[in-house]
């Protein structure tokens, strides 16, 4: 085992996955000379050569299609968006032509390729660098939506969605990238997409959540503990298409209380599917109201710092509303 | 000596001749003018470490080099960081600046006689006025309200909002 932070899990699990099989393909804006914007892609073009580590145009919608044609041709693309804020020019073909390809070609064609994209904020980055994109895909039938949040996690639901016969939109919080370290096997290992996690186990209360929320989650429910003997489950969903229900409903129905913490817009985002499954499968399970945190209905977070704090869940909310819900 | 004796001038006139490889063009692989000191923690060195120290007189001119990628050095001898250091030489720079497409465009209007000889020392300093007007103006500015976050989603208090309104 060797400790490493979120970034690098993911260069080395990448870097792995290319020396191992000659299939696999990079492309996206700087992933060559320059090794990646946050240099997930660092050494790859020395390595691998331009065959295989390809700088695109700024251009989003063609390096999906690209990696759409080079699945389909036997290639094992993995597409990078540099941020996932711009990768809405690419909409139509993830929706169009990677999600629907198996479905419309009546199971003859399918498209092995992972699109990775860095989101989320925390980071100063407003509104082009901020942004909360998993709503979109999650609700496409045909692309699976994953969200890792640590090293271990991410390294091995790597290795999974490039060996996935599926498209899968790979989705990484850049502000985890280097906040967020862990041990991480110095062998191969896979991750399956699909299946949650129990980060924490408790018994009071359920708190459904991904990416950085995951974190704070993780550190308000430890908070809790110390200060008030309050025991909270966090699981962590990892993947939002397809959602892992059942060990959701489980939690739920082991604590009987229930908050889903995200940091994308609240309304129509993947935690009023979470609470909506919940409300269909276990209402009567519950013994407290469903509570979900989410930022507000606005296009993004500001550059000042507290606008961008203003926007996001933070550890102290999130306490204060578990203890709410724990008391309720 | 131990690393934490060493004094910034000590490294640079350890490192000097390292910089010094090739014309101060550094360790060259293929056509990129830098070298990688392999190592697992990335660090980047900027520039502006050299100037403010150019500024404070502790490193000399045309020293700021050495000093950058020393920095990098520096911290890639404390392991297990990874330094990219990039060198490039004077005339690199002179030929880039020479390609710089504003210059160029300048010189265009200068030809054709648009703009005279004094203007563009001219609208280079309005300009940096104007910059650095602004600049001052958002250190100074207070935090903007948060509840400002909510607004501006859609049209609000203008004639064409409540003429429109259900």
């Amino acid at each position: 085992m060797t400790e490493k932070n979120l970034v690098t899990a993911i260069h080395d699990a990448l870097h792995d996955e290319m020396a191992a099989d000659d299939r696999v393909v990079v492309l996206g804006e700087d992933v060559g000379a320059r090794g990646g914007v946050f240099r997930v892609t660092q050494g790859f073009l020395e390595e691998f050569g331009e065959a295989r580590v390809i700088d695109t145009p700024l251009a989003e919608g063609a390096i999906v299609g690209v990696a759409v044609g080079m699945a389909l041709h036997g290639l094992l693309p993995v597409a990078e968006i540099e941020f996932a804020d711009f990768i809405h020019p690419a909409f139509d073909q993830m929706v169009s032509e990677v999600a629907r390809m198996r479905y419309r070609s009546n199971g003859d064609f399918g498209l092995p390729m992972v699109v990775r994209a860095p989101w989320g904020g925390g980071v100063h980055g407003a509104l082009y660098h901020s942004q909360s994109v998993e709503a979109f895909f999650a609700h496409v039938p045909g692309l699976k939506v994953v969200v890792p949040s640590t090293p271990y996690d991410a390294a091995g639901m790597l290795r999974a969605a490039i060996a996935d016969p599926d498209p899968v939109l790979f989705l990484e919080h850049k502000r985890t990238y280097r906040l967020v370290s862990g041990e991480v096997p110095d062998e191969p290992y896979t991750v399956p997409i699909g299946p949650a996690d129990v980060k924490r186990e408790g018994t009071d209360l359920t708190v459904i959540a991904y990416g950085l929320m995951l974190h704070h989650c993780l550190e308000a429910a430890a908070r809790l503990e110390q200060e008030h003997g309050i025991s909270v489950e966090v699981v962590d969903v990892r993947t939002l298409n397809p959602l892992d229900r059942e060990t959701i409903l489980a939690s739920v129905r082991k604590t009987g209380k229930a908050m889903v913490v995200y940091e994308d817009n609240r309304s129509y985002g993947a935690g009023a599917e979470i609470v909506a499954t919940i409300a269909e499968e276990a209402l009567f399970d519950l013994d407290g109201p469903l509570v979900r945190i989410g930022g507000p209905d606005v296009p993004a977070m500001g550059f000042a710092t507290n606008l961008e704090h203003a926007f996001m869940p933070d550890v102290d909310l999130i306490t204060q509303r578990m203890l709410e819900l724990a008391r309720f | 000596m131990p690393l934490a004796q060493w004094t910034i001038q000590d490294a640079i006139a350890t490192e000097r001749e390292f910089f010094a490889i090739n014309g101060y063009r550094g360790a060259r692989d293929g056509e990129r003018v830098y070298t990688v000191l392999d190592g697992k923690i990335p660090v980047l060195v900027s520039a502006p470490h050299a100037v403010k120290h150019l500024r404070a007189g502790v490193v000399e001119p045309k020293e700021e080099d050495e000093y950058t990628g020393t920095v990098a050095r520096l911290l890639h001898a404390l392991e297990p960081s990874r330094a990219m250091v990039f060198v490039r030489t004077r005339e690199e720079v002179e030929e880039a600046r020479r390609r710089d497409p504003i210059t160029r465009f300048e010189r265009v209007l200068l030809d054709l006689g648009v703009l005279t000889a004094s203007d563009p020392e001219q609208i280079a300093a309005e300009i940096k006025e104007d910059v650095d007007r602004q600049i001052d103006e958002a250190w100074n500015a207070p935090d903007p309200d948060p509840a400002s976050l909510e607004r501006h989603v859609f049209a609000e208090g203008t004639p064409q909002a409540e003429d429109r309104s259900p």
